[in-house]
């Protein structure tokens, strides 16, 4: 018994080392890079802590008057816009079409719901080059709305998945007192349905928001010029821009990745409840 | 989150021969169906229709020419050598995550309360990470001089004498790309799988005790079979991370022709040589590929388990 104790304590130890260095060595080292001076990182032997400590590089991304600022909080605005309006906007759509899935039985519900889940599996470069020429045609590529339009579209499958097995799981007495209080339906969603999926709906914005946020490819074709390019964009330009910078370059990923982190950090209990009794069951 | 503004009353009685529910369900649906039928299907269905035409923007020629588009992508060089670098990012990438994923569902499981939840908070922060960004992050250690991680390290410890540019390397290049996108996709592989084994009655592995089976063995009869259906989906999502990986690679190579996958040739294809034509051809192929390995998965994975 003694043996099986110190065996798990060990199992214990080393997966707790392991998963330590494997989840935050990359973050780790570049907040060491960010801080650096670029002549420190070729110092041997090498040094896991930070040999000198500047804010010099987060200063250059966000103080405006520095001209690599401008750039940057452009982008980081940019996404601030397109990921909160994503977000807004797939809830707003699915959360009536999610109530009705779950609690309205009319003709053809299991056909629509089947087809909007499968869209899931249509991946993104598949509609890219048609949703490009549709941008183009209508004059709304680099907008904020077409952006936002697109990213709703790829979030809608999987929002719409959650919201109704959490809207399902309600007892159907719920709504029956309501509609005898004479509430009509978008009321009865608002006031009553939204609040009771309170997990389900936190753990749906926090998915669509890291995708959105995440973005890459569909800003890239569709929003590549500076005036609606997001972060993620910014980034890898910024990459090439500053090749040997490293410093500027890892202080610009590790801003780009608070409004994500925050999101995650804070609703850590809610996402995951609301993912494991809601999608994955 | 506020309700649509216009209000809409909801029939308290059915009116013969028309349903209310009807009306009522493809008003509430109605929304998000638009979008998908727009945004997503009519697209979709623009892409094969387009793969089967002439499409170049350096000339005005729209003709049907069948499978030719499909002939000139599958014959292509390029294509071709994306193909064999998917089939390794495919490779590397499912194994890591379902590996890593699962070994640390398992260890997570070891732990209790306050232990528990702060690894699961560490254990899911990559998820957080854009993929752009994640690729910036690992360059730091992959870097080619010896400002990078990896390079003065292994100096340090002699193990190299001179500095590497390891992203360069034919077969660990691409490896090490996939090893970022295993960072990022793990998360997601471990809140299924520790959904999962939380699933699996306590008093199986009771009874199995009783019997006298090891810890080992009681992994391999017992929660491995009732995993089934998660690995089917840790697996599927695997594979379209592999088949769709377009942001690491762009960062850490710059669409570097040894690289890329078949989707991001697609790319190439459409917004580079400006032939939409073997753009729509290349996004079909990636697309049936990809639907091909998830009826796989979910035909011989994913199977309903009974406790």
């Amino acid at each position: 018994m003694r043996h099986h104790l110190l065996r798990r304590r060990a199992i214990q130890t080393i997966g707790g080392a392991f998963v330590a260095v494997w989840s935050l060595l990359p973050i780790y080292w570049a907040l060491v890079v960010s801080v650096s001076q670029p002549s420190d990182l070729t110092i041997k032997p090498v040094s896991l802590l930070p040999r000198s400590f500047s804010l010099e590089n987060f200063m250059s991304l966000i103080v405006p008057s520095v001209g690599t600022a401008a750039a940057f909080l452009r982008g980081f605005g940019n996404s601030l816009i397109q990921a909160t309006g994503t977000t807004l906007v797939t809830l707003l759509i699915a959360l009536p079409a999610s109530y009705a899935f779950a609690r309205v039985h009319f003709r053809g519900s299991t056909v629509v719901l089947a087809v909007i889940t499968a869209t899931f599996a249509i991946p993104v470069y598949l509609v890219l080059i048609p949703l490009f020429q549709l941008g183009a045609a209508t004059g709304q590529l680099n907008t904020h709305q077409f952006e936002i339009l697109v990213l709703v579209s790829a979030a809608l499958p999987l929002s719409i998945w959650i919201l109704r097995s959490h809207i399902a799981s309600l007892p159907p007495d719920i709504e029956a007192a309501a509609k005898v209080d004479g509430a009509n339906t978008f009321v009865l969603i608002r006031s009553i349905i939204g609040p009771l999926i309170a997990p389900g709906l936190v753990a749906a914005a926090v998915v669509i928001f890291l995708g959105a946020w995440g973005a890459f490819l569909i800003p890239l074709v569709y929003a590549g010029a500076q005036g609606a390019q997001p972060v993620t964009v910014v980034i890898p330009t910024f990459a090439t821009q500053f090749s040997s910078n490293y410093g500027l370059k890892a202080a610009a990923g590790l801003l780009a990745m608070v409004p994500p982190l925050l999101l995650v950090g804070v609703l850590r209990r809610y996402l995951l409840a609301g993912l494991i009794s809601g999608a994955i069951r | 989150m506020s309700a649509p503004a216009i209000a809409v009353t909801a029939p308290t009685l059915p009116a013969p021969g028309r349903r209310p529910a009807d009306r009522l369900g493809w008003l509430l649906v109605a929304p998000a169906s638009i979008v998908i039928v727009a945004l997503v299907l009519y697209p979709t269905a623009v892409s094969v229709f387009g793969s089967f035409q002439h499409y170049s923007l350096t000339d005005q020629d729209r003709s049907f020419v069948g499978l030719q588009n499909y002939l000139t992508v599958l014959s292509d060089s390029e294509f071709q050598r994306a193909s064999v670098t998917t089939a390794l990012y495919f490779v590397v990438i499912s194994v890591g995550v379902l590996v890593i994923g699962l070994g640390m569902a398992l260890w997570l499981q070891t732990l209790r309360g306050v232990a528990r939840g702060l690894a699961l908070g560490v254990i899911i922060l990559p998820w957080a990470v854009p993929g752009t960004v994640s690729g910036l992050l690992w360059s730091f250690i992959f870097t080619p001089t010896g400002a990078g991680l990896l390079n003065s390290t292994l100096t340090s410890l002699h193990v190299i004498e001179s500095n590497q540019a390891w992203l360069n390397m034919p077969v660990l290049g691409p490896l090490l790309i996939a090893l970022t996108v295993v960072w990022g996709g793990t998360p997601l592989g471990v809140v299924i799988f520790l959904a999962a084994l939380e699933g699996i009655p306590r008093d199986l592995y009771a009874q199995s005790l009783v019997d006298g089976a090891s810890p080992a063995r009681q992994f391999w009869s017992i929660s491995l079979p009732l995993l089934r259906p998660a690995i089917a989906i840790v697996m599927l999502n695997a594979a379209t991370l592999a088949i769709g990986l377009f942001d690491q690679v762009y960062v850490l190579s710059g669409i570097d022709p040894s690289k890329i996958t078949i989707a991001a040739s697609m790319y190439l294809y459409a917004f580079r040589d400006f032939n939409f034509g073997l753009g729509f051809a290349a996004a079909v192929v990636a697309a049936l590929i990809t639907t091909a390995i998830a009826v796989f998965y979910l035909k011989a994975v994913y199977r309903e388990v009974e406790f």
